[in-house]
């Protein structure tokens, strides 16, 4: 991850001295995931992309004042981050992702019938996620499906690594409750029911 | 499933694949051209600087501007008031010095300087006089500085004991009210480290700094002997007001104390929560047990 970074912003360097194969090669390294981010987020294949088109927009434009105070990765995933929420304060809506979504992505992932109440199961708990308070399932979604670090996180929120700290406890503590009321025991891995 | 299941489901979440074509339209979207052209295309170059810095650019142009346009204007004036001096008449000696030999008397002159003489004796009295206003004026500067200083000495003086002591006691509130503030975020601060360290207090209160927003909350307001430390490269163990009583303690003890300022004698219990003064106020609810203090709960008195 380091060494990615590392290359990475030697890329952004090189775009911003107006390399036209760095920035193919930024494009290629960062657009699945940023993608992938907004997909989660938005909650449609179209907005995803316009999104998508916007954040790399922005980072075209911001990139001559990237300070290199906190990585490429989290720097971009900051812009897509606030990206994300400019849209959704200017359409006013936020249509939450259906269970039926995260069941057809979880079944995606290659595995044999043996792992299919396990993808049920996962599929119940990125719903559950969803349904988190905003900035909890925010926090989840940049830390835990992007991959981001603790510090990472920190940087594209633009909070203090204690406050990510603070929502990941309190996310994983109600993500545990929920499930615990919704019939699935402490302790067990095979689900019986989705939320 | 327990948490260490949740964040490993949570880490192998899938990622939507991207839509074909986005990945074209991208680049098709990306700064053109190479070199220094897409330098300029980025916002590198002059266009970018000047996009940056026009709000300040712009007021400080138009300042130089004008500056230039009064610079000029002082010139053409200094100017016309040159021209107009040399077009000024002056006296001409050989037609004054025929009209002086004509009157030429001496009783002329002799008037003339008498009314010189009793000019200078006119104004050397006006000076005398504004010399005797000017001094009575700094006698009464004086003065009204000092009834301002004695004025304010009595204001200070004026209030009454009760306001006094009512004054002392609001400012002995306050303190205690923050000092109690201090108390509720160091608890705070041990419980967020506990959660990241097996639910285990830590061993010292500076292993806590990143849960800290500051080290001010470790002085107790009222506390003069310890001086405060603004920041953490500063801060060593004199700058702490409270004791630290429950190192390396568990959530499984909430009565244990944790922390407890000496002064007002309140304490955060391991349980996050703050009683207020009850150390001085109600010694007797304080028990050892191994070298180790709680809050006897049992002492206290049935409701």
């Amino acid at each position: 991850m380091m060494e990615m970074d590392m290359d990475a912003e030697n890329l952004a360097r090189a775009a911003c001295r107006g390399d036209r194969q760095a920035v193919a090669e930024l494009i290629n390294l960062f657009y699945p995931r940023v993608y992938a981010f907004l997909r989660r987020m938005a909650g449609h294949e179209a907005d995803a992309a316009d999104l998508t088109q916007k954040t790399f927009s922005r980072v075209w434009q911001a990139l001559p004042s990237f300070a290199e105070r906190s990585s490429i990765s989290s720097w971009i995933h900051g812009i897509a981050y606030h990206v994300y929420l400019d849209w959704r304060r200017a359409n006013s809506r936020y249509e939450l992702r259906t269970e039926v979504w995260w069941e057809e992505q979880a079944a995606a992932t290659d595995g044999p019938d043996a792992q299919a109440t396990q993808n049920e199961l996962a599929a119940a708990l990125y719903a559950s996620v969803d349904a988190l308070d905003t900035d909890l399932r925010d926090t989840v979604h940049l830390h835990y499906y992007q991959g981001l670090t603790l510090q990472e996180t920190a940087d594209a929120m633009k909070v203090s690594t204690s406050t990510v700290k603070n929502r990941l406890r309190q996310a994983l503590e109600g993500l545990q409750k929920r499930l615990a009321e919704d019939g699935q025991p402490a302790g067990t891995t095979h689900a019986t029911r989705t939320l | 499933m327990n948490t260490e299941q949740i964040e490993e489901v949570l880490r192998r979440a899938p990622a939507p694949q991207p839509p074909e074509g986005l990945r074209e339209q991208l680049l098709a979207s990306a700064p053109r051209r190479g070199g220094r052209e897409s330098a300029a295309t980025l916002e590198t170059g002059l266009g970018a600087w000047l996009r940056r810095w026009w709000p300040v650019l712009l007021p400080g142009a138009a300042c130089a501007a004008m500056t230039l346009v009064l610079v000029t204007q002082q010139l053409e004036i200094s100017d016309l008031r040159a021209s107009v001096q040399g077009l000024t008449p002056k006296p001409d000696p050989t037609q004054a010095l025929p009209a002086a030999v004509s009157t030429g008397s001496e009783a002329a002159q002799n008037s003339a300087q008498a009314a010189e003489t009793a000019e200078i004796a006119r104004l050397k009295e006006q000076v005398g006089k504004l010399k005797e206003q000017l001094s009575g004026l700094l006698v009464l500067q004086a003065e009204n500085k000092r009834l301002l200083a004695e004025t304010r000495r009595n204001a200070a003086n004026s209030l009454s004991s009760e306001e006094t002591a009512a004054l002392a006691d609001a400012k002995a509130r306050a303190e205690l009210i923050r000092c109690i503030n201090n108390l509720k975020q160091l608890g705070l601060a041990a419980r967020i480290w506990a959660s990241d360290h097996n639910k285990l207090t830590p061993p010292a209160v500076t292993d806590m700094a990143q849960e800290m927003s500051t080290p001010l909350v470790l002085h107790c307001p009222a506390d003069t002997t310890h001086p405060e430390a603004k920041t953490w490269d500063s801060f060593t163990a004199d700058n702490c007001s409270y004791e630290y009583l429950a190192p390396g303690a568990g959530f499984n003890e909430p009565d244990r104390i944790e922390f407890r300022c000496p002064i007002h004698g309140s304490m955060t219990l391991c349980d996050g929560s703050v009683q207020s003064g009850f150390a001085k106020l109600h010694p007797d609810w304080i028990i050892e047990k191994d070298g180790k203090l709680y809050y006897n709960k049992t002492a206290l008195p049935a409701k």
